[in-house]
C-alpha cells in the first residue's frame, strides 16, 4: 500500500518539479514579438500596391502568420510565393492573378496632359508623386515601387507604367541578351 | 628583423599567390615608335556625369577648341569631359558607348574643322621653379580641370586618390601592364620616361611618402633602363624612390597584387589600398598629371596599342579620347570582318565590343584585333572535372569551382560567403580550365545579379519607410481635423447660448447651404473621385480649362467603363462593390443637401442651427 | 560594323580535359607494361576486355541519356577507368569479373550520379570493392610473377584461363601452393604468415621476397612512381595528395616498425608493395572524387596512407587502397569545407 503512495508522491513532485523547469525556461527563453511576421514582411516587394486585399505589406504578412494564404501577392512573382511558402512552413501554390513576366515598371505622368487634380498623389502609398492642385505632377521615379494604384484614379488616363531601361550602371551581364545587330549599315570599315 | 621599408630597399619581393603566363605576344606592338592618326572626321565625348552631378556647358551648334572644357560639375569627384580636337559640337545625343553592354550613352559629338587649334588655356610649359612655386591645391585644381582619371583601366578620379584621408607612406608607380599584347605603358615609359618621371616628382610633392617604387615587369628590359637614367636625371631623391623589377607573371599588375608583391601586405578585404598608406598610380597617369601642371594640357589623348593579327600596322597610337574605334580601324588596316572580335583591353580582361562606331575612352589602354584562329576558339562548356587548377592560378585565393556551382545554380547568397566579391575578374580560372567553362562569366552575371538583388531590397526599405510616414502622416491629419472640428463644435456650442449671434449663424448656415449646393452640382460629373478618396473634393475645374478637361475626362471614363465591363465578369464582387460605390455616395449627399436647403428656407432658429452644424460635420 | 561578342578572357591554355586524360593514360603505361612483364598476358587481356566493355556502357548510357556520344567519349575518361579496373583484376580472374565490373563502374558509380564530374567515389576503386567482397576467391588468386612460375602462360593458355577458366579446384590448388601459376599476392602472404605465428623478418625470407618487397611488384611499384613523377612534371596532377599520402603511410610504417618490428613490415615495404604507387598517383588523384584545396588535397591523401596502413596492418583484407579511397572519397566535400583558404584581404576564414 505504501508503495502506491511513494509512486503518487513521487510523480506528484517531478510532475511539479518539471512544470517549474518548463515554466522557468518560458519566461527565461521568451522570443520577443513575433519575428515570423517581421521575416515574412521582409520577404515581401513592399510595393504596398494592396493587390493582396490588404492595406500594405505588413497587414498581408500579419495576416499569412494567421493562416492566410501565400499566393496573394503579384508584384512579388512566384520567387517570392516561395520563398513566403518557405518561412510559413506551407506548401506553395500558384499565384492568384495571372502571371505576367516580371518586369519592373515604374508610373511616369504624361504630363502635358496632367490636369493637376491631386488625386495620383492621394492614391501613392509611399509619396512618390510631386505636385500640388491645378499644376502638373511628375513620379519622383527613384521612390515608386511601380503598384500601380495610381493609374485608376487618374481622371484623364495620363500615367502610364513604363518599364525600367537597361543602363550601364544595372546591366547584368547577360551577352547572350544583346542584340547583335549592325546599326549603321552605311558606315564604311 | 628589418622593417618593410629596409626590405623595401633591399629590393626584396613577396610571393603572390595564383598567377598565370600566358603567351605574351608583345612584340607585335613594340617594335615600333609611337605614331599618331589622321583627325577623324567626328568624335563622340560621352557625357556620364551629365545628369547627374555635371552639366553639360555647351550646346549644338557651339565652336569649341581642342582641350576645351564640355562639362561642369560641382561636387569633388566630378571629372570634365574635354574636346578633343577643334570644331563644332554637331548634336548631343545617345550614342553607342564603349562598353561590354553595348548600351548608348548621352555624347557630346564634335566634328572636326581639321585645324586641331588648341584651346587658350593650354600655355607653354611652365619651368621646374614656377611648377614649385604652386600650391599644393593649386595643383590639385589642374589635375582635375585636366580630367584625369586613372589610366590602368579603373579610371578613378586621379585628383581623390592623391588627396587621401590618411598619410602616405609609400607610392607604387604601376609599369607593371602584364596583360598580353599590350604595350602601351612600354612604349610610354621608352619615349617619355623623363616626363613621367616629372609627373612622379608631383605625385611625390603631394603625397610626401617615405617611399616610392617604381614597379616595372621583367619582360621590358629596356623600359627599365630608360626609367633608370631618367630617375638618375630627375629631382627625385635618390635614396627613397627606386626601380623595382619584378618577375613576369599575370595577374601581377593588379593593384592588389601588385602591394602583395611589393610589400608583403594584403589590402583588407572592401577597403582601399589608402587605408595601409599605399597609393598606387599608374605610368600613364604620371604623364598625364605632367602634362596637365606643366602646360593645363588636359586628358584628351593616349597612347592605345592597336595590335592582333587581323591589323597590318600593329602598333602604339596617340589616340585623342573620344576618336570612334572604326576610324582606328579604317587607319590602322583592319582585315576582319564581323565573325571576328574587337577587344577592347587586353586579352585577359578586355571586352568584346559589338559596334565599332563606339569611341574610346580614357581607360581604353589596347585595341585588340585577333585573327579568327589567334585567340582561343569558342568551344563548348564541358561538365568541371574538379581538377582544383582554378584554385591554384586564383591570385586571390578563392575556390572558383565552388563560386561556379553556386553561380550556375543561382545561390547568390552561398556564393558570396565564398567571397564572390573579391574576386578582380582577371581570368586565370577560365584560361586554365580544361573543361572549358567560362566561369568569369558566370561571376559577372551573379555579382550584377547580387548587386541586383541588394539595390532591390535597398528600395523596398526604402518604400516601407516613406509607406510607414505617409501612414502616420495620414492619421496625424485625421487627428488634427478631428480636434479641430471638436474645437469648432464646442465654439459654436458657446456662441449658441448667446441669442444675438443667432442671426449670424443663420447667415452663415445659409451662404453653406448654397456653397454645397454649388459643390454638389459640380461634383456630379467627377464621380470618379469618390470611389477611392474619402477626402473632401477641393479642386473645382476652372472655367476656361473646362471643356477641355471635360473631354479628357470623358475619354478616360469611357475608357474606365469599358475596362470595367471586362473585369466585371471576372470579378463580380469587387465590380460590384464599386459600381455600387459610384452613386450611391452621390444620391446620398443630394439628397441631403436638399433636405439642408429646405429646412434653412423654413426658418426656423434652432432647426437651422442644428443643420448647419451638420452639414459642416458632412462637408468639412 | 558589328562584331561577335563574348566575355573576357579571350585566351585559354587550350589544355582540355580529353588530352589531360590521354596522357595520364600514356604515363600509366610503363607501369602496365612492367605488369605485363611480370604477370604475363593475361593483365592486357584483362585490359582490352574491360576498355571495351567499358566504352559500350558509356556509349549506350550516353545514348539513353540523349547526350552528345562521340563528344563526351573522346573525354577519355572512361578508358582511364577501364584502364585502372583492367590491371587491379588478377590477370588470370575470369572474364566475367572484369566485365561485372566494368558495367558496375561505368553505368552504376559514374552514370547513376550524374556523370563525369558529379560521382561522389572513383569508379575504378568502388568497382574493385565491389568485386572484391562479393568474390573474394577469384579476387584473390594473384599470378605468379612469371620469374618464379618458370615460363609464364602463353597468349592462348592465358585466353583460355580467362574465358573457359580452369576448374575451381585447380585455382584454390594454385592459390595454396608457390609452385603453381596461381598465388596470393605479397601482402597477403606476409599477413597469413604472421597470422599463423611467423615474424615479419621470418615471412620475408620465402622466395616471394626474394628481393625484399616481393617479386615483380617492387619494379611494378617502380614503374608507377616514375609515371607519376612524370604527371606531376607535366603538371598533369599537384604533388599534394601523393606527397600526403606516401608521407603518412611512410610515416605509419616507421612507427609501427619501430614498436614492434617482429610483427609490422617496414616503411619501404609498404611504400614498394601492393598498390601503393599505382594508388597514390593515378587513382587518389583523380580529382573529381578528390578534395581540391591545397590543404585539402595533402590532408586528403594523408587521410588515405593512414586508413591503407590501418587496414593493411589490422584489417581483414591484405591491401586496402581501394577502401581507403572509397572512405576519402565520402570525407572529401566535409575536407572542402572545413580547408578553404584565406581569400586575399581576409584575415581569416568567414
Amino acid at each position: 500500500m505504501s508503495g502506491i503512495f511513494i509512486a503518487i508522491i513521487l510523480l506528484t513532485v517531478l510532475a511539479l518539479f518539471f512544470g517549474l523547469l518548463l515554466g522557468f525556461a518560458a519566461e527565461k527563453f521568451k522570443v520577443e514579438g513575433d519575428p515570423l511576421v517581421d521575416q515574412l514582411e521582409a520577404l515581401l516587394p513592399q510595393t504596398q500596391c494592396g493587390q493582396c486585399g490588404y492595406p500594405g505589406c505588413r497587414p498581408y504578412a500579419e495576416a499569412i502568420a494567421n493562416g492566410d494564404k501565400i499566393n496573394k501577392c503579384p508584384p512579388g512573382g512566384a520567387a517570392t510565393m516561395e520563398k513566403l511558402a518557405d518561412m510559413a512552413g506551407v506548401d506553395p501554390e500558384p499565384l492568384t492573378a495571372t502571371e505576367e513576366v516580371q518586369i519592373k515598371k515604374v508610373a511616369y505622368i504624361r504630363e502635358d496632359e496632367c490636369i493637376g487634380c491631386t488625386k495620383c498623389i492621394q492614391a501613392c502609398p509611399v509619396d512618390a508623386i510631386l505636385g500640388t492642385g491645378k499644376l502638373m505632377h511628375t513620379v519622383i521615379t527613384d521612390y515608386c515601387t511601380g503598384c500601380d494604384l495610381c493609374v485608376e484614379p487618374c481622371p484623364v488616363d495620363c500615367i502610364d507604367m513604363l518599364p525600367v531601361t537597361q543602363n550601364i550602371k544595372n546591366w547584368d551581364w547577360k551577352l547572350n541578351a544583346i542584340p547583335v545587330k549592325t546599326i549603321d549599315e552605311d558606315v564604311k570599315c | 628583423m628589418l622593417t618593410l621599408f629596409e626590405q623595401i630597399d633591399k629590393g626584396t619581393l613577396w610571393r603572390s599567390t595564383g598567377g598565370i603566363h600566358p603567351p605574351e605576344r608583345k612584340t607585335l606592338s613594340n617594335r615600333t615608335q609611337i605614331k599618331s592618326l589622321p583627325l577623324a572626321d567626328e568624335y563622340v565625348v560621352p557625357l556620364p556625369q551629365v545628369g547627374e552631378s555635371a552639366i553639360l556647358i555647351v550646346k549644338p551648334g557651339d565652336y569649341v577648341a581642342k582641350g576645351a572644357i564640355l562639362t561642369k560639375g560641382t561636387n569633388f569627384g566630378h571629372l570634365p569631359a574635354h574636346a578633343p580636337t577643334s570644331g563644332h559640337v554637331s548634336c548631343i545625343e545617345i550614342r553607342p558607348g564603349n562598353h561590354a553592354s553595348g548600351l548608348a550613352v548621352l555624347s557630346c559629338v564634335i566634328s572636326a574643322d581639321g585645324l586641331d587649334t588648341h584651346d587658350a588655356h593650354i600655355h607653354p610649359a611652365l619651368s621646374t621653379n614656377e611648377v614649385d612655386q604652386l600650391t599644393d591645391k593649386q595643383l590639385l585644381t589642374k589635375i582635375q580641370q585636366a580630367g584625369i582619371a586613372g589610366l590602368g583601366g579603373a579610371a578613378f578620379p586621379t585628383h581623390i586618390k592623391l588627396s587621401p584621408a590618411s598619410d602616405i607612406e609609400l607610392i607604387i608607380i604601376n609599369g607593371i601592364e602584364c596583360e598580353p599584347y599590350i604595350t602601351a605603358d612600354d612604349m610610354l615609359m621608352r619615349e617619355k620616361s623623363d616626363e613621367i618621371l616629372n609627373g612622379i616628382a608631383i605625385i611625390h610633392r603631394l603625397l610626401a611618402p617615405q617611399r616610392l617604387i617604381i614597379a616595372i615587369e621583367d619582360n621590358k628590359p629596356e623600359a627599365i633602363e630608360e626609367m633608370q637614367h631618367a630617375l638618375n636625371r630627375s629631382s627625385l631623391p635618390k635614396d627613397g624612390v627606386r626601380i623595382t623589377s619584378i618577375p613576369t607573371l599575370y595577374p601581377s599588375g593588379g593593384e592588389k597584387q601588385l602591394i602583395q608583391i611589393l610589400t608583403g601586405q594584403e589590402v583588407p578585404s572592401g577597403a582601399i589600398p589608402a587605408q595601409l598608406g599605399i597609393v598606387v598610380q599608374n605610368v600613364a597617369t604620371a604623364y598625364a598629371i605632367n602634362q596637365a601642371i606643366l602646360r593645363d594640357f588636359p586628358l584628351i589623348e593616349r597612347v592605345v596599342t592597336v595590335t592582333g593579327d587581323n591589323t597590318q600596322l600593329a602598333g602604339n597610337y596617340w589616340i585623342p579620347i573620344g576618336t570612334p574605334i572604326s576610324h582606328v580601324l579604317t587607319q590602322t588596316q583592319f582585315i576582319g570582318d564581323e565573325h571576328d572580335k574587337v577587344i577592347i583591353g587586353g586579352p585577359m580582361m578586355g571586352y568584346a565590343l559589338h559596334n565599332d562606331n563606339a569611341p574610346t575612352l580614357k581607360g581604353s589602354n589596347c585595341i585588340l584585333l585577333p585573327a579568327s584562329d589567334e585567340l582561343a576558339p569558342e568551344q563548348k562548356e564541358l561538365p568541371c572535372v574538379r581538377c582544383g587548377e582554378c584554385a591554384h592560378v586564383c591570385p586571390v585565393q578563392l575556390l572558383p569551382q565552388q563560386l561556379f556551382w553556386h553561380a550556375q545554380a543561382q545561390e547568390y547568397d552561398k556564393a558570396t560567403k565564398f567571397n564572390l566579391a573579391d574576386c578582380i575578374e582577371c581570368g586565370c580560372c577560365t584560361y586554365v580550365c580544361p573543361s572549358e567553362i567560362p566561369l568569369v562569366e558566370y561571376y559577372r552575371i551573379a555579382k550584377s545579379a547580387i548587386k541586383a538583388e541588394a539595390e532591390e531590397k535597398k528600395q523596398a526599405e526604402l518604400a516601407k519607410q516613406r509607406f510607414d510616414l505617409r501612414t502616420q502622416r495620414l492619421e496625424d491629419e485625421k487627428r488634427a481635423r478631428e480636434e479641430k472640428q471638436k474645437a469648432s463644435a464646442a465654439r459654436r456650442k458657446s456662441n449658441m447660448s448667446s441669442s444675438d449671434k443667432d442671426a449670424v449663424a443663420l447667415a452663415m448656415a445659409r451662404i453653406k447651404a448654397k456653397k454645397a449646393a454649388q459643390k454638389a452640382v459640380a461634383t456630379q460629373d467627377d464621380t470618379a473621385s469618390k470611389i477611392t478618396s474619402s477626402m473632401p473634393e477641393t479642386s473645382v475645374p476652372a472655367d476656361e480649362r473646362q471643356a477641355k478637361i471635360a473631354a479628357a475626362i470623358a475619354r478616360a471614363k469611357a475608357k474606365k467603363a469599358g475596362l470595367k465591363q471586362d473585369s466585371a465578369d471576372s470579378s463580380t464582387g469587387n465590380g460590384s462593390e464599386n459600381s455600387g460605390s459610384v452613386n450611391a455616395p452621390v444620391d446620398d449627399k443630394k439628397a441631403r443637401i436638399a433636405a439642408t436647403i429646405a429646412k434653412a428656407k423654413a426658418k426656423a432658429k434652432k432647426a437651422a442651427l442644428k443643420i448647419s452644424t451638420n452639414t459642416e460635420d458632412d462637408k468639412d | 560594323m558589328a562584331f561577335k561578342i563574348a566575355s573576357s578572357p579571350h585566351l585559354s591554355r587550350r589544355f582540355q580535359t580529353s588530352t589531360l586524360m590521354q596522357r595520364v593514360l600514356l604515363c600509366a603505361l610503363p607501369g602496365v607494361a612492367v605488369q605485363c612483364y611480370f604477370f604475363g598476358w593475361g593483365t592486357i587481356i584483362q585490359l582490352l576486355l574491360a576498355i571495351c566493355v567499358a566504352l559500350f556502357c558509356e556509349a549506350s548510357v550516353l545514348t539513353l541519356r540523349k547526350r552528345p556520344v562521340l563528344a563526351t567519349l573522346k573525354d577519355n575518361s572512361a578508358l582511364l577507368t577501364a584502364l585502372f579496373i583492367g590491371i587491379a583484376v588478377p590477370p588470370l580472374a575470369p572474364w566475367w569479373l572484369t566485365f561485372l565490373g566494368a558495367i558496375f563502374a561505368i553505368i552504376i558509380v559514374k552514370h547513376l550520379y550524374g556523370g563525369l564530374g558529379h560521382n561522389i567515389f572513383n569508379p575504378a576503386m568502388a568497382a574493385y570493392v565491389m568485386l572484391l567482397i562479393s568474390f573474394p576467391v577469384q579476387m584473390t588468386s594473384w599470378v605468379a610473377p612469371s620469374v618464379i612460375a618458370g615460363q609464364p602462360l602463353d597468349i592462348f593458355a592465358s585466353l583460355q584461363m580467362i574465358f573457359i577458366g580452369g576448374s575451381q579446384l585447380e585455382i584454390s590448388a594454385y592459390k595454396m601452393g608457390f609452385d603453381g601459376i596461381a598465388m596470393a599476392t605479397p601482402l597477403d602472404t606476409l599477413k597469413t604468415d604472421l597470422a599463423m605465428g611467423l615474424t615479419s623478418t621470418e615471412s620475408l625470407t620465402k622466395s616471394i621476397f626474394s628481393d625484399g618487397y616481393g617479386v615483380g611488384w617492387f619494379w611494378v611499384n617502380m614503374a608507377y612512381l616514375a609515371g607519376g613523377l612524370a604527371m606531376i612534371k607535366m603538371k598533369l596532377i599537384r604533388w599534394h595528395i601523393s606527397t600526403g599520402l606516401l608521407g603518412a603511410l611512410y610515416i605509419c610504417a616507421s612507427i609501427g616498425f619501430i614498436l614492434n618490428p617482429d610483427t609490422h613490415a617496414g616503411p619501404l615495404f609498404h611504400l614498394f608493395s601492393g598498390a601503393t604507387m599505382l594508388a597514390a598517383f593515378f587513382i587518389a588523384t583523380d580529382p573529381v572524387t578528390a578534395a581540391t584545396s591545397v590543404r585539402g588535397r595533402l590532408l586528403f591523401g594523408a587521410l588515405i596512407g593512414v586508413l591503407v596502413y590501418i587496414i593493411r596492418t589490422y584489417g581483414g583484407y591484405p591491401d586496402a587502397y581501394a577502401f581507403a579511397i572509397l572512405l576519402a572519397n565520402l570525407c572529401a566535400p566535409f575536407i572542402d569545407h572545413y580547408m578553404k583558404p584565406r581569400t586575399y584581404g581576409h584575415r581569416s576564414r568567414s
